[in-house]
């Protein structure tokens, strides 16, 4: 197994959900996603828990989600748990030492994720605890 | 609506009843046409013919699962907020108001985030509904300055009452008129009154 990011886990589960990384830096783009009826086929990334124009994408099935800041006591967290959507707060990658910084400047570090996440076919694994991984898929 | 009618509502802003339709519609993030119905206190009905214009002129995005806003219903509903309320936004007793705000809202997430990992128990609920209690008896500061934000009292007092008898559930079903959902509404709702971005939480 290939894990290249990790996260904290907004809640134990055993779904592994499996999709292409779809990154959602705008509203625009998640009604886009939606008008496109391929929802489903997608892992979303987002910048963070206070994204809440990913709102409607949970309501209507979306399967799993990532973010790149957030904590699972958020209001994303708390939706996640709600829906049983698997979410993975605050994701790096695990080829690097670059981190979230609370109040810093972190637009190269989103910037690296994003590149390295966007398009990658992933399964996310929610099952232990705290800590949620994303697995690379050929 | 025409072309030219869209064109006017983006010049002059919205009237108070198309804000309160495609601001529930912004606050909401999706909502189905029966949901907008018990929250206007109005028919399904009147709801759809008020909200045809807008999807024609394309302010408005009809799903399956609701309708939701476009780029151009958002312009809208936040040019209203700052026409209507950018005097208040240098008002200091505003800003301490919210910074207290935080506060509670901090609060507020933990508790529901206790009341989802760690068992649903009388207390946990107990100290949740304390946390919404103390945002109704807040309000009382806002309301002569946001007077439309009394029904956010009222529904989050209808909320409270549900749950005391019994349906907990509404506490954070976000298919529901739950508590946290009309908390997650209200602080949309503060911050474009603020015009300030949304915080980490």
């Amino acid at each position: 197994m290939s894990i290249i990011a990790e996260g904290y886990n907004s809640f134990e589960t055993d779904k592994t959900p499996e999709g292409t990384v779809m990154f959602l830096p705008d509203p625009k783009a998640v009604i886009g996603l939606l008008q496109s009826g391929k929802l489903k086929d997608h892992i979303l990334l987002a910048e963070g828990g206070t994204t809440t124009f990913l709102a409607p994408a949970l309501s209507m099935g979306a399967i799993g989600v990532l973010t790149l800041s957030g904590a699972p006591e958020s209001h994303l967290g708390i939706l996640s748990r709600e829906f049983q959507i698997p979410c993975i707060m605050t994701t790096y990658l695990c080829d690097s030492d670059s981190r979230y910084v609370t109040g810093g400047n972190n637009g190269a570090h989103f910037a690296a994720v994003t590149a390295a996440l966007n398009g990658k076919r992933v399964r996310l694994h929610c099952t232990d605890g705290d800590l949620g991984r994303v697995e690379l898929l050929a | 609506m025409s072309g030219a009618e869209a064109e006017m509502h983006d010049a002059t802003g919205l009237d108070d009843a198309s804000f309160a339709l495609l601001n529930a519609v912004h606050l909401k993030r999706m909502v189905g046409e029966a949901d907008l119905a018990a929250l206007l206190g109005t028919s399904q009905e009147d709801i759809a013919a008020r909200l045809a214009p807008w999807v024609e002129s394309g302010y408005v995005m009809a799903l399956s699962a609701g309708v939701m806003l476009m780029p151009e219903g958002t312009a809208a509903v936040h040019a209203h907020y700052h026409a209507r309320y950018a005097g208040l936004r240098g008002q200091p007793s505003l800003g301490d108001w919210y910074t207290r705000f935080e506060t509670l809202n901090t609060r507020f997430i933990a508790a529901l985030t206790r009341w989802q990992q760690q068992g649903q128990d009388d207390d946990t609920l107990f100290r949740a509904l304390e946390i919404v209690e103390a945002l109704v008896k807040a309000l009382d500061a806002l309301t002569p300055l946001v007077p439309r934000y009394a029904d956010y009292q009222r529904r989050f007092n209808a909320a409270i009452d549900a749950i005391e008898q019994g349906d907990a559930d509404l506490l954070v079903n976000p298919r529901r008129d739950s508590a946290h959902n009309i908390w997650f509404e209200f602080h949309e709702d503060v911050l474009c009154v603020l015009g300030r971005p949304r915080d980490t939480t």
